[in-house]
């Protein structure tokens, strides 16, 4: 029974629904359909399109359902069973017609549209309108994303509600009034928010379409698959629409407990890579100038060099539980080693352990729920918005509730409007923290952010984003300050199943659920499901295996489901790594950068043409189905693994994905983590090691791989590499805003233009990390953050003038 | 830009006039301040309205095109405005209509005279239905005014007249009037 | 089963039903009736078409041929791509894509227009349900029926062929070959 009921009847029958609950909603709980536009269940009631007007009795006009609450012993009709009802229904649909140019048969909504679908239930059937109807240009491109055609367009308002209620993004309006108003973007401005497909998804007629599907298919040439997003940790649900084994959209599909009903632009348009002219679906052996292969010929060949050799593992963050399971046990029981990593560089303390224990230990971590629910959020390390942007929007949905929302970060994040923010140089967040777990008394930012997560009950939430672990307490102390307010804890890792390669323990010293290789007791619990773990040192990370690979001390390095030329932050020590490897096998999906180093290609399958699961950052894993045929022969990772398995004359245990589930779930069951000593002793004062500190983190929209042949999507919302810095540093360095500098570290030296914006912290320059124009880990060595020095390019020297970045090293001067 | 120097200290005027937290409440007197400058709301005015209130160009420019009052169109220094709504068209307002036409020559169709004198566009109701056909010069009310009074009016601006209103202050353009209405001049009540 | 229902054995028997079978004439007068009409039909004239040697005209409004995409009186096509025709195809006979006209020199009328259209005639049934979904008159049923393939590859019917008016009856090769 709901908390307040409220009985009311509809249609002579008789539900009890929480107080609160819109007619519209009790309606759908009786199974009664009242037709609708304008309401949407994630949007604030309007009233703006009138279609679903019901008679209430007692009341003299009919009313729109949609915005009247229930009350006690009320008593509704609907076109059912009133006809004032449903006669105001048909003249409103007949109305909403007049104008609308009835061109269905070229409309990409025509088939799945709700203008097209209530006319045929509940419309008139003839229109009496005979004069000419409304004329607008069409379609207008709002950005290079939406098109805009405003003679489809019934002024339902869910497009304008959505960028005020839900993105924050408010460039869509409605203009102008009466027969003359429209929805509109202002003059010379661009739809340029991260979640614009949303209002396409919403539109209930063909108003708003998506430029990359602009009339590539009707939905009746569709079939559509469940999957979860791959492109960022935020485990959107989605439904992948394919016409003749090609991608060709991707929609949000509702999960309440995720992504509500909503998904980001790169979700929404990045889907052409699994398509894209790189993609490999047969081995290919460098010896054979990268003829076509079979497993059969290429595993024995591998198997030999794995037996024979040191091998390391590195991976990116985008393959599947079971792969990552796979790999775990492959490397630990059959190849012998520690050596494999899925991070890209050091990440370090106790909050990764933690958060590997939680992807079974529900208990400790924080969900999409908790954060919606949460009186208090402080975000450290982390910009939402372009790393895990349906989080961003989730935090957006808790400070509408009235949360308060603290952040910690370099740069100034979206969420600068309801939130405060607290600009602080990358590396002195520890210091932040610091104050803030004292409880520092006063009217600073960490007094306040202090005093609100205690006051929260046990209901408040800190969220870490991975930049912030690589100081090697950081994440210790981010989690201090949680269990000293009381507050959860949630670490949110970037890439799409970081989590799930944690929790598997694709990791130099964890291994499945958590469990510490190096203590006894805890690896025994493993040992006794996977038998004897070869090796009983803690391996390399991926920068010791980077470091290993350049010094000639492995022989055979496999990268799988990464690029670490672009990803790994130290792209001189790759290249290096790389040339130095004596066989580098690259499990992937295409060829990518790695083409020249590479000794052998496995086609691995991508997600669109795999069964498996992923888990989101919260720990949350969830199973995704193949929406195709896998091409060509390639296949699932953890196939793969269980064949070089059998080539090397061992077995891993299983060959079905059943098998491979049942024994999975015995060692990622639940448990409870022991407690651990917190080591954090105090931060100490702030020191100030040097002048400028340069930071770097991926935008959401940049070159990576996922992106490839989203070509609308890059010219809506990519931006060309720059650099950001403040004014005040900027003014000592007598630079002006946009002008070419010349940003040098130890590592490397690239030219970008310049932003002065208060927008990033004093004594920082920030520098996006895969931009066109400049791969940001040609300035660093290791770490996402360097020391750098900053000038302006002389006239003589343009950007020409300066070779390669990457390979151009030098001294910082 | 269009708010600097003294118009600046203008704009800043208007903004204390409303809490920190409302200071999207200004929005209609600033686009006021801005019609007052060219005699319409220029695409760079609706910018830096939107910059001065932290809210975007296209909450701003759906204001100003909500609203009548405001012209997102070049202007003439007076603007004609006619009632023909029903009232006044039953009392023979498109004769008025059509003489203000006549008179300052703005062509069918258009709004704008060639010589940039007058704008001359039909009003929705002027709420003087009493006073039909009602016509507004400037935001001044002309009560029942005919053709001929139309053409006299006309006359009248084009000589440098101030023609005085049925009711409240008279202004000599339509900048005059919209710098008023920004709450910026002392206005002498009727 | 209910009580009052009578069993089949309860049920009176049809006594007409026999006499009727006894009614039938005696076995010779069969014979002759029966060789009667086969010497009816012997002596009707001949029905056979002489086809290929002589090919009849097919009645007036006969859509019992290939399709044919029209034109506009202007020359633009009248086909939008908006691939109702491929939807209604019980046999998933048609293949179209659509794209964007060039509004400078557009296709169609509008903002659509077929990029590609295929016809499968291995698959197709003429049904005709296709012309039927047309919504603009673009896809009709021509009475041109000679469609002979040696080949898979020739049976699909390209947009270009489709916009073709159909030649005269005759003129295939195959048929010229029967000749």
């Amino acid at each position: 029974m709901p908390v307040d009921p409220i009985t009311l009847t509809i249609d002579d029958k008789e539900v009890t629904v929480p107080k609160g609950t819109l007619i519209i909603r009790a309606a759908e709980q009786l199974g009664i359909e009242i037709p609708r536009f304008c309401d949407h269940p994630y949007l604030a009631p309007a009233g703006a399109c009138r279609q679903c007007y019901v008679q209430v009795e007692g009341q003299g006009k009919l009313q729109t359902s949609c915005t009247v609450a229930v009350a006690p012993g009320m008593v509704v009709r609907t076109q059912n069973t009133s006809d004032a009802a449903r006669q105001a229904q048909v003249a409103n649909l007949e109305f909403l017609l007049l104008n609308h140019p009835l061109d269905c048969p070229i409309c990409d909504r025509g088939g799945e549209c709700p203008l097209q679908d209530q006319a045929l239930a509940f419309g008139p059937g003839e229109s009496r309108f005979i004069d000419a109807k409304r004329v607008f240009p069409k379609p207008v491109p709002l950005s290079p994303l939406v098109g805009l055609d405003r003679e489809r367009c019934v002024l339902c308002a869910r497009c304008t509600r959505f960028c005020d209620e839900i993105s924050g993004d408010r460039f869509l309006e409605l203009f102008a009034r009466s027969a003359g108003e429209r929805v509109s973007i202002a003059a010379g401005e661009d739809f340029r928010s991260p979640f614009s497909g949303n209002t396409i998804q919403i539109c209930p007629v063909g108003a708003l379409t998506a430029t990359p599907y602009r009339f590539v298919a009707r939905p009746f040439d569709l079939t559509s698959g469940d999957s979860v997003c791959q492109h960022c940790s935020a485990g959107c649900n989605v439904r992948v629409d394919v016409r003749r084994g090609e991608v060709v959209r991707v929609l949000a599909r509702e999960n309440p407990d995720v992504n509500d009903a909503w998904i980001c632009d790169k979700g929404r348009f990045a889907y052409r890579h699994a398509d894209a002219p790189g993609r490999i679906t047969t081995p290919l052996i460098r010896d054979r100038g990268l003829e076509p292969a079979s497993f059969g010929e290429i595993l024995p060949w591998l198997a030999e060099r794995c037996r024979s050799g040191r091998v390391a593992f590195l991976t990116g963050g985008r393959l599947m539980d079971e792969d990552y399971y796979a790999l775990s046990k492959l490397a630990r029981t059959v190849v012998g080693t520690n050596d494999l990593d899925h991070r890209r560089a050091f990440h370090g303390g106790l909050a990764e352990v933690v958060a590997a224990a939680a992807v079974t230990d529900r208990e400790r971590s924080v969900t999409y729920r908790d954060v919606e629910h949460a009186p208090v959020i402080l975000l450290v390390g982390l910009d939402a918005e372009q790393e895990v942007p349906i989080l961003h929007l989730r935090i957006r949905k808790a400070a509408a509730r009235g949360a308060k929302v603290f952040v910690v970060h370099p740069r100034r994040t979206r969420l600068h409007d309801v939130a405060e923010h607290l600009p602080t140089r990358p590396g002195h967040e520890v210091f932040v923290l610091d104050r803030i777990r004292e409880g520092v008394d006063g009217e600073s930012f960490e007094a306040r952010a202090a005093a609100a997560l205690r006051g929260a009950g046990g209901s408040g939430v800190v969220l870490v984003g991975e930049r912030l672990a690589e100081h090697p307490l950081a994440a210790d102390l981010a989690l201090a300050v949680a269990s000293k307010t009381g507050s959860r804890f949630g670490y949110v890792t970037r890439r799409a199943n970081d989590r799930g390669a944690l929790g598997a323990g694709v990791h130099p010293s964890l291994l499945p659920g958590g469990r510490r290789l190096g203590v006894a007791g805890e690896r025994a619990e493993v040992e006794a499901v996977w038998g004897s773990i070869m090796a009983s040192e803690d391996g390399r990370d991926a920068q010791e295996i980077l470091q290993a690979c350049a010094d000639r001390l492995v022989d055979v390095l496999f990268v799988i489901g990464a690029d670490p030329l672009r990803d790994h932050p130290d792209a001189a020590l790759t290249r290096r790594a790389l040339a130095n490897v004596g066989t580098l096998v690259v499990q992937s999906i295409e060829l990518g950068d790695l083409e020249p180093f590479a000794s052998v290609f496995l086609p691995a399958a991508p997600a669109a043409e795999k069964d498996g699961h992923v888990t989101d950052w919260e720990g949350r894993s969830q199973r995704i189905r193949p929406v195709r045929d896998a091409l060509g022969i390639s296949r699932p990772d953890w196939e793969i693994f269980a064949g070089l398995a059998a080539a090397m004359g061992s077995d891993l245990g299983f060959e079905t994905l059943e098998e491979l589930h049942e024994e999975m779930a015995s060692l990622l069951a639940p448990r409870a983590m022991p407690e651990r000593p917190n080591v954090w002793a105090g931060a100490g004062p702030p020191q100030w090691l040097d002048d400028l500190t340069l930071f770097t983190y991926p935008l959401l929209v940049d070159e990576g791989r996922l992106s490839d042949g989203a070509e609308e999507l890059k010219a809506a919302l990519e931006d060309p590499a720059f650099a950001e810095m403040h004014p005040v540093d900027a003014e000592k360095r007598g630079l002006a805003d946009g002008v070419d500098v010349r940003l040098t570290t130890a590592a490397g030296d690239a030219t970008v233009p310049l932003r002065v914006t208060e927008h990033v912290a004093a004594g920082s320059v920030f520098v996006p990390f895969n931009q066109p124009g400049l791969a940001a880990n040609s300035l660093l060595s290791g770490r996402s953050t360097a020391s750098v020095t900053v000038a302006a390019v002389d006239e003589g020297s343009g950007p020409e003038a300066v070779p390669d970045a990457a390979l151009a090293t030098g001294p910082a001067a | 830009m269009v708010f600097e120097g003294p118009l600046r200290a203008d704009a800043d005027s208007i903004l204390a006039r409303y809490p920190e937290d409302h200071r999207r409440s200004a929005v209609m007197p600033l686009l006021y301040l801005a019609q007052s400058v060219e005699g319409s709301v220029t695409r760079e005015a609706l910018r830096e309205i939107g910059a001065l209130l932290q809210i975007t160009t296209a909450e701003v420019e759906a204001v100003a095109s909500f609203y009548t009052m405001y012209r997102l169109r070049p202007t003439g220094t007076h603007v004609i405005s006619v009632c023909t709504n029903l009232a006044c068209k039953l009392r023979g307002a498109e004769a008025v209509f059509e003489a203000a036409h006549e008179a300052t020559g703005v062509a069918h169709g258009a709004e704008l005279s060639d010589d940039g004198l007058f704008t001359v566009h039909e009003e929705e109701c002027l709420g003087v239905c009493d006073f039909a056909p009602a016509v507004q010069i400037n935001f001044c009310s002309h009560d029942t005014v005919s053709p001929e009074r139309m053409r006299e009016l006309v006359a009248g601006l084009r000589a440098g007249e101030v023609p005085s209103p049925a009711r409240g202050p008279a202004f000599d353009s339509f900048k005059a009037a919209s710098r008023a209405l920004a709450g910026l001049e002392e206005v002498p009540s009727a | 089963m209910s009580g009052t229902s009578p069993t089949p054995e309860d049920r009176p028997v049809d006594r007409a039903a026999d006499r009727a079978v006894d009614r039938r004439p005696a076995g010779w007068w069969a014979i002759v009736k029966g060789l009667g009409t086969v010497f009816k039909q012997a002596f009707r004239p001949d029905n056979t078409e002489q086809y290929p040697k002589e090919i009849a005209p097919p009645p007036e409004r006969a859509h019992t041929g290939r399709h044919r995409l029209n034109r506009h009186e202007n020359g633009l096509e009248k086909c939008i791509g908006c691939e109702l025709c491929a939807y209604a195809c019980p046999a998933d006979a048609i293949w179209v894509e659509g794209e964007d006209n060039d509004p400078d020199e557009p296709v169609s009328p509008g903002e659509r227009y077929a990029k590609d259209y295929q016809i499968n005639y291995l698959r197709c049934i003429m049904c005709g349900l296709c012309v039927e979904a047309c919504p603009t008159r673009a896809l009709t049923l021509t009475s041109y029926y000679e469609m002979a393939f040696t080949s898979r590859e020739e049976a699909i019917w390209t947009k270009e062929q489709l916009l073709e008016p159909p030649p005269p009856l005759g003129t295939d090769p195959v048929a010229r070959e029967g000749r």
